[in-house]
């Protein structure tokens, strides 16, 4: 969790953002059934302190020897290991509403990517697939370093790259894909690497001090996770994202080029190139509404603006008077 | 020692800082009109907000939401000169992205007539949406207090569980941050060369907060337990949405959809 | 009113922090002193079955075991030690009527209850503010309220002049001795059990010493013994 990852509601589209708080509030559900299905009431005032000390612990810098700047923990494998994936999912969220609404990290509209970055890929990804198989029946210190290693340098890549991948969906950048991804993942390389080190550190102090924190979330069976399902879920999600970012890319074949007609009011700005023309053609037969969007073409706006200005007019109306009428009554 | 180490060390300037933010929460029981409305309203509305302003690419378009937000804080009593400041916050990252359209993106276009780069015109544009949604979130959080917001969530049918554990993850935040605040002013008195925390007392310094606030929640769930908690109710108290609101909503939505449409 | 046979409490497998309590407790305010680790919170934690136990414990004639667990809570209230952990809501208010939620009642009755507890406590200036904003001495008043507002039949009290300025210790001296209900206090400030205890039960290392009247708090050769010293106000 670093400022690079927390995205800002200004970095992605309305669609991209609707998408992923579909994702979130679907895994934010599925996490509350199972919590609830093991009857584990101990795990909400446990999540709650556990995610308020990730947000604590990430404010405490530390000294990076030789370099002179600072660095923090990773929160999300940490919280997996002592509280099992589903609570630290949770816990995850609410820390991220937290930072969000309070302290501007990242935006509203931007949660759900946020959520899906920071919270989902450590806590449903990187953790069930890579952590717990290294550490099952094995748990031991230089486990425990390893793993939690790994963990966090391949949760934070993943991160970026999804942070990459949601920009670009969104078309808010002109920067080349390469280049993005080449600037985004060595830097987090880094930091994931510092994160690693001091995130095993303290893992490793709580093994030796109080091992009977870590096993838990491990030994918990109720918590185990059925990797063909997880595996199934995961495609659903690729199929279900990829869909809808090509579907909403496909109904404004160019979002760039058509948000440039709407800053200069000029909408003759012509698509040039075959595949633009193609895009444009596919666009005719696939897209949802295709003569209804609120792009410049003369015909379209020419004929409905009336229409929904009246129509606005009239609901707003409405809603006066309802108020005042209400109002009245109230005080009466 | 609190002025000592305030005046060299940066971590524990910024843990205070964070503990001063209490007066976010605490301007959110002022007296005004922004501050009586409903929550959800409010929640409502400001969501709806950020994603007209998301989705719009019409300069003129976002001055008037400009506006609409400047009149909005007025009304609120918020100083715009702090949500300005506040605003600029999240704006590093925004700040490289837009670059790229400075940097890649030369074609010269004409903007009411006026014959501009359009890469310098998209830049704006992200800097500025990235802002203004960052103001409404502001003014959200600075009108309505957080446990109204998490009551809410109650509302747009949240489970109460995921709810109780928010309103309780931003009730330890701050008993958390004074217990790390106390330690690392601790930690550095006995370290009077170090800046910050050394890496190979990282491990031991943030494991035993780690342990320590394990055990906290140890206690807290035993008070739980102790005041009949269990997992099935619900906890929170909602304002119920009335009719009016609903009427304010409606107001509020054709407002948008025609400032939307005729400009 | 509490009666307790051959009750033992073990820790972590082996550390015993109760050792084979045999006690019957009477009505009115009763002190359990000891020095730290002597078992005092131990023993009140028990009493409303936060830890597991070997023995038998019967308040007011209802065994204390995982049947009548809701009950117990119900007849027993008990203020721990660090109010930071009696208050886990965002505010006050929330945190009063969490417990009476979950006791079913109704939102006018809840309303009502929390008016008059905070009048009785003078909590009205900050019932609608975050815990984090508060004092020691209001967040204490709080935490106490928070348990009394349920209206339990016996008060428990951990510590309950810990971490107060003399002036919020006299008030919180003043409230309990204003309630008249059946109290058990652990406490080490033996100032305070000699305020408003009738009876003190000495602690240590998880044994009953000594259960009488709260003259034994004046006898100094058995306080010393057992690790603790003569009340402040008797010192030289």
């Amino acid at each position: 969790m670093n400022i690079l990852m927390h995205m800002a509601d200004g970095l992605i589209s309305v669609p991209v953002g609707f998408i992923f708080i579909v994702i979130a509030v679907a895994a934010i559900g599925y996490s509350l059934k199972k919590i609830n299905e093991s009857q584990d009431d101990k795990k909400i005032p446990m999540m709650a302190v556990m995610g308020a000390f990730v947000f604590v612990a990430q404010m405490i810098n530390f000294t990076i020897p030789a370099t002179g700047s600072s660095g923090h923990i990773g929160g999300g494998i940490l919280l997996c290991l002592i509280l099992g994936q589903y609570p630290a999912f949770l816990a995850l969220c609410s820390v991220l509403m937290i930072q969000c609404l309070f302290f501007g990290d990242g935006g509203m509209l931007a949660l759900g990517c946020n959520i899906f970055n920071m919270g989902f890929i450590p806590c449903f990804i990187v953790y069930p697939l890579i952590v717990k198989p290294l550490l099952k029946n094995h748990l031991s210190s230089s486990r425990i370093i390893i793993s939690s290693m790994i963990g966090v340098v391949i949760g934070l890549e993943l991160g970026a790259f999804c942070v990459v991948l949601e920009t670009l969906a969104s078309q808010i950048t002109e920067l080349p894909f390469a280049l993005f991804i080449s600037l985004m993942l060595p830097i987090h390389l880094a930091i994931g690497i510092v994160e690693g080190i001091i995130t095993s550190a303290v893992v490793c102090y709580v093994y030796n001090e109080s091992p009977q924190m870590i096993d838990y979330a491990l030994v918990d069976k109720k918590f185990n996770m059925n990797y063909k399902k997880l595996i199934g879920i995961f495609l659903v999600l690729i199929v279900l994202i990829g869909g809808g970012l090509s579907l909403y890319a496909s109904s404004y074949p160019d979002g760039l080029e058509w948000s440039i007609g709407g800053i200069t009011g000029d909408s003759e700005l012509e698509a040039s190139g075959e595949v633009k023309e193609a895009l444009a053609s596919v666009q005719e037969t696939i897209s949802f509404l295709p003569d209804y969007s609120f792009s410049n073409s003369d015909s379209v706006l020419g004929t409905s603006t009336s229409g929904i200005v009246g129509g606005a007019i009239t609901i707003f109306v409405l809603g006066a008077v309802g108020y005042i009428f209400t109002r009245k009554r109230k005080n009466v | 020692m609190g002025t000592y180490l305030q005046e060299r060390e940066k971590m524990y300037k910024l843990l205070n800082a964070m503990l001063a933010m209490n007066h976010i929460d605490s301007k959110a029981h002022e007296n005004t009109i922004i501050h009586h409305l409903h929550p959800l309203l409010k929640i409502i509305c400001s969501f709806m907000m950020i994603v007209f302003i998301i989705s719009t690419y019409q300069l003129l378009e976002l001055i008037v939401y400009t506006l609409m937000i400047i009149i909005i804080s007025i009304l609120a009593h918020i100083p715009i000169k702090k949500i300005i400041s506040r605003s600029l916050l999240g704006l590093p990252f925004s700040l490289c992205l837009g670059l790229s359209f400075l940097i890649f993106d030369h074609k010269m276009i004409s903007f009411y007539g006026l014959m501009i780069y359009e890469g310098i015109l998209l830049f704006i544009l992200v800097l500025l949406k990235t802002s203004l949604s960052l103001m409404i979130t502001y003014i959200l959080i600075t009108t309505t207090p957080f446990d109204q917001i998490t009551a809410e969530l109650i509302h747009i049918k949240i489970p109460s569980t995921f709810v109780l554990s928010l309103t309780m993850t931003y009730r330890y935040i701050y008993s958390l941050l004074y217990d790390a605040k106390t330690m690392s002013g601790a930690y550095l008195l006995r370290n009077p060369n170090m800046k910050a925390i050394d890496l190979k007392d990282m491990g031991s310094f943030i494991g035993h907060l780690l342990v320590n606030s394990f055990n906290k929640s140890q206690r807290v769930y035993e008070c739980m337990l102790c005041r009949g908690y269990n997992i099935e109710t619900s906890y929170l108290r909602c304002e119920k949405f009335e009719i009016d609101n609903v009427f304010l909503l409606m107001m509020f939505i054709s407002l948008m959809i025609i400032v939307k449409v005729v400009i | 009113m509490i009666e307790i046979k051959n009750l033992s409490v073990t820790y972590q497998g082996n550390i015993k922090a109760l050792k084979n309590i045999n006690i019957s407790i009477d009505e009115g305010c009763i002190a359990i002193v000891g020095q730290n680790g002597s078992g005092k919170s131990t023993l009140l934690q028990t009493l409303v079955g936060l830890n597991e136990f070997d023995g038998d414990i019967l308040i007011d004639q209802i065994p204390v075991n995982k049947t009548n667990i809701k009950e117990i809570r119900q007849k027993v209230g008990l203020v721990f030690q660090n109010p930071d952990h009696q208050l886990f809501m965002n505010t006050i208010y929330d945190d009063l009527a969490f417990g009476l939620i979950n006791q079913g009642l109704s939102q006018d009755e809840i309303k009502q209850r929390i008016n008059t507890i905070s009048k009785e406590l003078s909590l009205e200036s900050f019932v609608n503010r975050s815990s984090h904003q508060l004092s020691g001495g209001q967040k204490r008043m709080a935490a106490i309220a928070s348990v009394l507002v349920m209206e339990p039949d016996i008060l428990l009290l951990d510590e309950p002049s810990s971490f107060l300025d003399p002036k919020g210790r006299r008030t919180v001296i003043q409230l309990l001795q204003s309630l008249h209900k059946p109290m058990l206090i652990a406490t080490h400030d033996l100032d305070m059990a000699l305020d408003i205890a009738d009876k003190v039960i000495l602690l240590n290392n998880g044994e009953v010493i000594s259960y009488k009247n709260k003259d034994i708090l004046l006898d100094q050769q058995l306080l010393e013994d057992n690790g603790l010293e003569l009340p402040y106000r008797y010192q030289r």
